[in-house]
């Protein structure tokens, strides 16, 4: 795909709204005053208007997006995969509005996510036990006698040892 | 001990005969090493059934005296992994997945799923790597993900070339370093290691893009603690110079891992584990027998630094 291809009248249609970097963060350090200074005038002092930002900020993960609040730029996408445009709007270049480049990499996503096919259940039932699965070793002689004898080290850099010292 | 975390969680032998045997006193010992001996007749065949808790794009290696081999568990889920006179093995070694569940799906699927694992950050970073990867015309072939290495090679690949605001800010940096692995990446790829003379904090670490063995666990410390890790510090023979401080990662039943990146000679270099009492991490880091001190944060800034 050609990432430089000109941007379409049709793909600038679908940009909700175009914020400049600068005037993004402008505004996010304007809040981040605001709320510490309205903090600050109920007393709370310097502690609290600290882990209260913190708070905030972990709040910011917490957001559960569904076909009501989705962004308008990831319409399209939550048609695809609820669940990737889900977590999406909680990267921050999405989630503090998206210029013409990134609107046009979500359409390339999108597009590219179309031809996977996703399944509905893809992402069910994931987590930290997806990484546990089984393996079947299978060892023939080639009509043969032959030992098989050896070590799976799954350290990479004593198996590199292991390595090293066989050859 | 594994790097990056793992370990054989069972093996079972299939067509073993008298004499042929796993080592099961070697497996309870130490859970990431699993050895065995059998021999053929040259008709049958012998094989295990190994269940791994270890990530599927991340490279294992058999060593088979004289011969080793090396795959990547996913590529044998997919598809059989044949091994023979071309790895010089005196037979055929086959690798395969057991569950067809996990070939259901496409290589893309999976690293897909793999991408969307969920992590303790306020969002997905490796799902941001894909977004920036579209974003600043990394993937020039139309399948970005038919070569997936994995989430910590995936996001380094887009780390490595980042350059935007996000990259200059310290809060934006830390918000994206939500995992241990991530924060070995951004260390390694980023600091440079120097002595220090004074306790460095963070954003000094940050500015100078320079620091010891201490600045880089307090730097770690200060990313992952806020995402609810279990982390402190931990320095071994705190009054010599020939100190080292690392960062602790403590993960429960699972046992402790260490992570540090600033020494360049260290073979412990990165995130090790797990280590089941701090006399098994002094032997390993070469300071068996010498004190050592493990603080949380309140306790850092009144120590000397060492490399």
């Amino acid at each position: 795909m050609d990432m430089n291809a000109p941007e379409t009248s049709g793909l600038e249609a679908r940009i909700e709204y175009i914020a400049p970097k600068q005037s993004r963060h402008f505004a996010r350090s304007a809040a981040t005053m605001a709320l510490g200074l309205a903090l600050a005038v109920g007393g709370s002092g310097c502690a609290t208007s600290q882990s209260n930002y913190d708070a905030m900020r972990a709040n910011r993960g917490n957001v559960v997006y569904t076909s009501e609040n989705i962004p308008n730029p990831l319409r399209q996408l939550y048609g695809i995969s609820p669940e990737i445009a889900a977590e999406l709007a909680k990267i921050p270049a999405i989630r503090d509005g998206v210029d013409a480049a990134e609107a046009r990499a979500i359409d390339y996503m999108a597009e590219y996510l179309t031809r996977l096919n996703i399944p509905p259940d893809l992402f069910k039932d994931r987590g930290d036990k997806d990484s546990v699965y089984q393996l079947m070793l299978e060892w023939t002689g080639n009509g043969k006698k032959v030992d098989w004898n050896g070590t799976l080290c799954i350290w990479q850099k004593m198996a590199a040892k292991l390595s090293a010292q066989n050859q | 001990m594994a790097k990056n975390g793992g370990k054989v969680v069972s093996a079972k032998p299939i067509g073993f005969e008298p004499g042929d045997s796993i080592d099961d006193a070697i497996l309870k010992k130490d859970p990431t090493k699993l050895s065995w001996n059998t021999t053929t007749d040259g008709n049958d065949s012998d094989g295990m059934i190994i269940t791994l808790d270890y990530p599927k794009f991340n490279s294992l290696t058999l060593s088979m005296h004289p011969a080793f081999v090396s795959f990547r568990p996913i590529d044998a889920l997919l598809q059989p992994i044949e091994f023979g006179e071309g790895n010089y093995l005196d037979g055929k070694l086959t690798v395969k997945g057991v569950d067809f569940a996990q070939r259901v799906y496409s290589k893309e699927l999976l690293a897909l799923r793999d991408i969307m694992r969920p992590g303790r950050g306020s969002f997905n970073v490796t799902l941001e790597s894909l977004f920036q990867g579209y974003k600043d015309g990394s993937f020039q072939e139309k399948n970005p993900l038919s070569t997936y290495p994995g989430q910590k090679e995936f996001v380094s690949n887009i780390w490595r070339t980042a350059q935007g605001a996000e990259w200059q800010n310290l809060e934006t940096v830390m918000e994206r370093l939500s995992t241990p692995e991530l924060v070995e990446l951004y260390l390694s790829v980023n600091f440079a290691h120097t002595l220090t003379y004074y306790p460095q904090d963070s954003k000094t670490t940050f500015k100078r893009k320079l620091g010891d063995c201490k600045a880089y666990a307090i730097f770690a410390h200060d990313a992952l603690a806020p995402k609810g890790y279990n982390v402190s510090l931990y320095t071994m023979d705190p009054k010599s110079p020939n100190g080292h401080t690392i960062l602790l990662v403590d993960r429960g039943k699972e046992g402790m891992y260490t992570l540090t990146t600033s020494v360049n000679a260290s073979i412990r270099q990165g995130l090790v584990g797990p280590f089941k009492s701090f006399t098994e991490i002094d032997r390993a880091f070469g300071y068996a027998g010498r004190p050592s001190i493990n603080e949380t944060k309140g306790g850092l800034f009144n120590r000397f630094m060492f490399n």
